[in-house]
């Protein structure tokens, strides 16, 4: 269809033409995005479950990315690489094997005890569990022994009975407010399909297992049953206490675990889930079991007084007996005000029926085991590094006596443990409500500095002077110091995000930061001083922002996973690794460099990205032709030649030739300052050496043809406004850099490839390190891989991505040579000073 | 807020700015006076100090940094409150460093100011 | 050989299924895209009207986000409707120009002196350029067809129409392969991911088929329906196209035209609802309430953007319904 019928031909070239643009701008533009979620993936893979759900839709869109730029490929090219499509879709049909199989068979025990040395996954046994776990480590004999059915049983029992849909399919057609008689029968129906379950024999063996072991610690037990989830809303609702089953014989344990967890469809539960609307079945429970403790008094702790948070007081409630009337609502209980300090002390008594007294006792409790509560509470905050919600019980028989003796049976026996949970404190600051505020625009505190490591975190903030004892750092705090030392590598495994005011990116802080993955910005500035007040803080490391308060829900669950996780010494590995960001075309160069040779979604990108490129500067190839008509050759002194194409007009129009200042690309711009910097030294040793040698000659000591082109061809810059892609050949080596640079931050990138050279592997791998490090130290992400050097620098501000620019140009011009210069390893860390103090005759 | 009312000077050259503010921030009754030229608002400030400046970062005569300067000189425990354009936040950051209580990004609404406001007003106040 | 028939031949042999599911997955993008354009909308109105204070920096972005925003619109459009790709890179161009206008005709304009500060909000610069671009993106009072929504509803025609041209090769493919006809209705049955490489051996039923939308839509019709009842009884033979959490579905019928696409996963806040149909079909007795409908030209488009998974899940069910019920 054509307008001008007698232009058609030209025309369709012309529209030919424009439509190749469009397709490279838009595979590049999409193998940023996929870069992206690439380095999101690798931080998430190394501490979380590699089946984890939440993975699993990052990984379909890095897919589908990936797909997409395989169909511009190939429009690009002519269809040259349908093997591409073969190898996608099947990429993504594996990784969906490996989400859907049987998680058992990654390792994930469907049983676990709590008294177990290893950090748990908060995911898998629930948080409760979690949270005893945690107590148990500080307050050996006063958590007694347990063990969870972990959300992996939860999976199988409804994966093994086919309950998965039909579930969902259940509650999805529910409407809450129209029809309470539908919605109670569908509730029941579901109860139903879960008690009528069959629990498969290997959770049953688990479970017997277990309760066999603490037999012979607590002969003729009775049970506890409970949820280990915590209540969804992170306030005290009492949702949860509905999935207690007590008083449970050992026979008829199995029948409670279902109920249990039948208990998570009640009316009440599934209302409020729908109201928040959470998926009902993606999120899988973990049962508790612990035998019952025979309680003469029971209650709840809470670490600082809710109505009153500056006012220095714990509050503790009590009911003699079993604390689940209590918290149910069914019993009312007496509530002791104790001060905080030292040496705490009641410091009021209201009593569930009568007047309120400043102190006063019960009958059913000491008031040494109400001090005694308060000051393992107050040993638990510190441990944990905020305010806790606890519920505690005296036991009536001690049972820890070693002799077998019956122990003391009254009201002074054992405290003991049952769960810790954060207590949000509705402070003036955070507003009337806990609930963590999810308002997009709410602003930093802070933003800016460099990221060492992205990711996001959340806790409670430790600010240490350099004096300060490290030990007292608490497991997953937020921890701010002024300047990085050493010793904090000590922390790094247990604390959930790193603030430095100062800091240098490459010193050997920051190298220990990435390596274990903690989400890290230094050079926050002086004003990060104005964080000390706050309590809770959230941390975006990937953004570079400092928030006041609980801001992502969940994201708590992931950096204790991650705590944990590292704990474990979980290794970058596993199918799912492999598959999605293994990079196995290392070498474009090599035969094996092809689509069907790509094993990973990483392998596609890097090959779509080389493919992509090299088709658009047609490497002895037909479509060439295009290109060069539209191509316009820099004019310069310097010895670079460059050809630069235009996507938009900021080169002019007619002119074969072009100045480089009458480009007006902003991307291109910087980099030229950088290349054309005065200081720089042209001197081409090589070439003059070599001068009057044939060319073949020359290409033969040199390394020959390795790359995609031949030292004598030209190299290419695409540029726009806000945009340049170069491909650059400066000496037998490949250098290509992408940068987007505009108003906002948002999109601005600038990223960077380098690979080969002429001299020998060794040294080339030595100016790679080159590389590698003065990159690291400007503030660039680097990956190295022999001598592939893969670097970026994401989401600065226009300025500061304009000088990542520079010294990028001037970087290529200092290490054109290098290969040949650096003879040992030594010289790295020696040419590296020399350029960032920019001794720029160094590298004549 | 049945303290005293809050004196509070807005100083942005766009106009708009102090235009649209002022009727907002006064309806909680502090008194608000609006300036579009630094040396005006300053000359005004010399003969009465002011509880809280808010000022826009960017200005033709007088940037906000050279009136944060020359505010808290006069005034030490005046908060200044710095209004920044969009990718401003290395000034920002400046601001902060040399004083200035918090900041604020455009587009923002008045009622987020207002509450970086009561924060300052608190601080005035302890 | 001219681009336009090679464009057209990319699917050699035997791939027309594969070719099929790309494009499938590239409108699902195209959707997306669409989708960002329409928050970008929504986030200028909300500026506009919402007292906020605003600059002319936050202006001048966001119509650069639109104009970046409909190009990658425009250039999907291009690749799922080729012939028309020439026409719409030019209307681009179009916009793109008047996008530089409105940025520059705005500047120019003398800023308000003193002795007019007292004159209304509206009469502010910023005020006045966001009127403008609002008037730009979608205004109802603005000439017709010089909107970007204007445009989009085109874009939006253009590439449905080349989806369901009898003649897409894409659809050719269908009637190749009879294992994709589905044993239990009258659907053809695409497993969006899996059928690319290998199509499946036997017949598929409905059914048994593994996509959460695609069951949803058909909860409520009997073992023996499928075909569709009513005022819809012309629709035809269906092609549903699918994966776990997204359904791509619409007829063969070449008198009914009718579009429904949806991802429903819950995992992320991108799910959504879409359809279109021709202007003969009444979409009233035919969708749940809270859908925002435009009509056009071209015939009716109807969403639901910012809703959870499990109203989507309850749309499609209604939609089954009055569709096949």
């Amino acid at each position: 269809m054509s307008i001008y019928p007698e232009k058609a031909a030209d025309h369709e070239k012309e529209y030919g033409f424009r439509f190749r643009y469009e397709t490279l701008r838009s595979l590049l533009n999409k193998n940023g995005y996929a870069l992206q979620i690439l380095s999101d993936l690798e931080a998430d893979l190394n501490h979380m479950h590699h089946y984890d759900k939440r993975i699993k839709r990052p990984i379909q869109r890095l897919i589908t990315e990936s797909l997409l730029m395989a169909q511009e490929l190939n429009l690009m090219t002519e269809n040259h690489y349908p093997d591409l499509y073969d190898v996608i879709f099947q990429l993504r049909n594996k990784t969906d094997q490996l989400f859907s199989e049987d998680h058992a068979e990654t390792g994930q025990p469907l049983v676990w005890q709590l008294e177990e040395q290893t950090p748990p996954d908060p995911a898998l046994v629930g948080g409760k569990a979690f949270g005893l776990w945690r107590l148990g480590k500080y307050f050996k004999d006063h958590v007694p022994p347990g063990f969870v059915a972990t959300t992996a049983a939860y999976n199988r029992i409804i994966e093994d009975n086919g309950l998965h849909d039909r579930i969902r399919i259940l509650l999805n057609n529910l409407d809450v407010t129209e029809d309470a008689t539908q919605f109670q029968s569908r509730t029941r129906t579901i109860r139903q399909m879960i008690r009528n379950a069959a629990v498969g024999k290997e959770i049953e063996n688990g479970i017997k297992e277990q309760t066999e072991r603490l037999a012979r610690q607590f002969p003729d037990t009775l049970w506890a049953v409970r949820s280990s989830a915590v209540s969804e809303d992170g306030t005290r609702s009492f949702a949860g206490q509905f999935d207690s089953e007590l008083q449970v014989e050992t026979d008829d344990l199995i029948t409670a675990y279902l109920h249990v967890i039948a208990g998570r469809f009640t009316d009440r539960a599934v209302k409020y889930r729908i109201h928040h609307d959470f998926r009902e079945v993606d999120t899988p429970m973990a049962v508790l079991f612990m035998p019952m403790v025979d309680a003469a008094a029971a209650g709840v702790v809470y670490t600082s007084d809710t109505k009153a948070p500056d006012a220095e007081q714990m509050v503790i409630s009590a009911v003699p007996g079993l604390a689940n009337r209590m918290v149910r609502g069914e019993v009312p209980a007496d509530t002791f005000l104790v001060s905080k300090g030292k040496k705490p002390a009641i410091t009021r008594m209201i009593p569930a029926a009568g007047e309120s007294k400043e102190a006063g006792t019960v009958d059913y409790i000491a008031s040494e085991k109400i001090l005694e509560i308060a000051q393992i509470a107050a040993k638990a905050v510190e441990y944990f590094g905020h305010d806790l919600d606890m519920e505690w019980a005296i036991d009536k028989t001690d049972k820890t006596d070693k002799t077998g003796k019956t122990g003391k049976t009254d009201k002074t026996g054992r405290v003991q443990l049952l769960q810790a949970r954060q207590l949000n404190i509705a402070s003036a600051e955070d507003g009337p409500t806990v609930k963590p505020s999810q308002r997009k625009d709410t602003l930093p505190v802070i933003e800016g500095g460099i990221t060492i490591f992205p990711g996001r975190a959340e806790g409670p903030l430790t600010v240490l002077g350099p004096a300060d004892d490290l030990s007292g750092v608490t497991e997953g705090a937020v921890v701010m110091v002024e300047q990085p030392r050493p010793e904090l590598a000590a922390i790094l495994p247990k604390i959930a995000a790193l603030l430095v005011m100062e800091g240098n990116p490459v010193g050997h802080l920051a190298t220990l930061v990435r390596e274990f993955s903690v989400p890290c910005i230094f050079r926050l500035g002086e004003n990060a001083g104005i964080l000390s007040g706050k309590h809770i803080i959230s941390v975006n490391a990937t953004r570079r922002t400092v928030y006041a308060g609980i801001r992502w829900p969940g994201i708590r669950e992931r950096v204790l996973a991650r705590i944990a996780a590292g704990n474990r010494h979980q290794k970058k590995s596993g199918p799912l690794y492999d598959l999605v960001l293994g990079l196995n075309l290392l070498d474009p160069d090599a035969p094996s460099f092809k689509a069907k040779h790509c094993q990973s979604v990483h392998d596609t990108l890097r090959f779509m990205h080389e493919m992509s490129v090299r088709s658009m500067f047609g490497f002895g190839d037909k479509q060439s032709r295009g290109w060069h008509k539209k191509s316009r050759k820099l004019v310069t002194d310097l010895s670079v030649k460059l050809d630069l194409i235009a996507l938009d007009h900021s080169v002019p129009e007619g002119a074969k030739k072009v100045l480089p200042e009458q480009v007006h690309s902003i991307p291109f711009k910087a980099l030229w300052r950088g290349v054309s910097d005065q200081r720089l030294i042209w001197s081409d040793r090589w070439e003059k050496e070599m001068r009057g040698m044939p060319a073949d000659f020359k290409e033969a000591v040199l390394g020959g043809n390795r790359g995609p082109r031949r030292a004598s061809d030209r190299n290419y810059a695409i540029v726009a406004k806000d945009y340049m892609n170069l491909n650059a050949r400066f000496a037998y080596h490949y250098a290509m850099i992408d940068a987007m640079v505009g108003p906002g931050t948002e999109h601005n990138h600038v990223h960077f490839r380098f690979r080969g050279g002429g001299a020998a592997d060794e040294n080339r791998q030595r100016r790679a390190r080159f590389l590698e490090r003065v990159l690291r130290e400007s503030g660039f992400g680097v990956d190295r891989s022999g001598d592939l050097v893969t670097a970026w620098f994401r989401r600065y501000p226009r300025k500061d991505s304009e000088k990542a620019l520079e010294l990028l140009g001037r970087l290529m011009v200092c290490s054109r040579n290098l290969d040949a210069v650096m003879k040992s390893d030594d010289a790295i860390k020696g040419y590296a000073r020399y350029f960032i103090d920019a001794q720029f005759d160094m590298f004549g | 807020m049945n303290e005293q009312p809050l004196k509070i000077m807005v100083i942005d050259d766009e106009n708009i700015v102090g235009k649209r503010l002022k009727p907002a921030l006064e309806k909680t009754g502090d008194i608000v006076e609006a300036f579009e030229e630094g040396e005006t608002a300053l000359a005004r400030f010399a003969q009465e100090p002011f509880d809280i400046v808010v000022t826009d970062i960017r200005m033709e005569k007088i940037d906000g940094i050279e009136i944060l300067e020359r505010i808290l000189a006069k005034s030490q425990r005046t908060k200044v409150i710095i209004i920044t354009g969009y990718a401003t936040v290395e000034i920002a950051r400046e601001a902060l460093s040399k004083g200035a209580f918090d900041f604020i990004a455009k587009p923002f609404k008045p009622s987020d100011l207002r509450q970086i406001i009561e924060r300052a007003s608190k601080e005035l106040r302890s | 050989m001219q681009l336009l028939e090679k464009l057209k031949k990319l699917g050699h042999k035997n791939t027309g299924i594969r070719d099929f599911c790309i494009q499938t997955i590239r409108f699902k993008k195209f959707l997306e895209n669409a989708r960002s354009l329409l928050d970008l909308f929504e986030d200028g109105r909300e500026k506009f009207t919402g007292e906020y204070i605003f600059d002319r920096h936050y202006v001048v972005s966001l119509i650069d986000s639109v104009v970046e925003q409909l190009g990658m619109m425009v250039y999907d459009a291009s690749v799922l409707a080729p012939d028309r790709g020439e026409e719409l890179y030019a209307a681009y161009d179009r916009h793109k120009l008047a996008a530089a206008n409105l940025i520059e005709s705005n500047g120019s304009r003398p800023n308000a002196g003193p002795s007019e500060s007292l004159a209304a909000d509206r009469d502010d610069p910023e005020y006045q350029l966001l009127s403008d671009a609002l008037m730009w993106f979608n205004g109802k009072n603005a000439a017709a067809h010089t909107t970007v929504m204007e445009l989009m509803k085109k874009i939006f025609f253009f590439v449905i129409q080349s989806l369901e041209s009898p003649g897409s090769p894409e659809r050719q493919a269908l009637s190749e392969k009879s294992t994709v006809l589905a044993a239990d209705k009258d659907f053809y049955l695409i497993d969006l991911w899996k059928d690319a490489l290998a199509l499946p051996e036997t017949q598929r039923s409905v059914s048994d088929f593994n996509s959460v939308p695609l069951r949803h839509l058909l909860m409520d019709v009997d073992e023996t329906g499928g075909k569709a009842k009513g005022h819809f009884q012309k629709s035809g033979a269906w092609v549903a196209a699918a994966s776990e959490y997204q359904l791509s579905l619409n007829t063969l019928n070449p008198d009914f035209q009718f579009r429904l696409e949806t991802l429903a996963s819950g995992y992320e806040p991108s799910d959504f609802i879409f359809i279109f149909a021709d202007s003969s079909t009444n979409l009233d007795t035919l969708l749940p309430k809270g859908f925002h409908v435009e009509n056009s030209d071209y015939g009716r488009f109807a969403w639901n953007l910012d809703v959870s998974a499990k109203t989507i899940e309850d749309s499609l069910m209604i939609i089954g319904r009055n569709l096949f019920g």
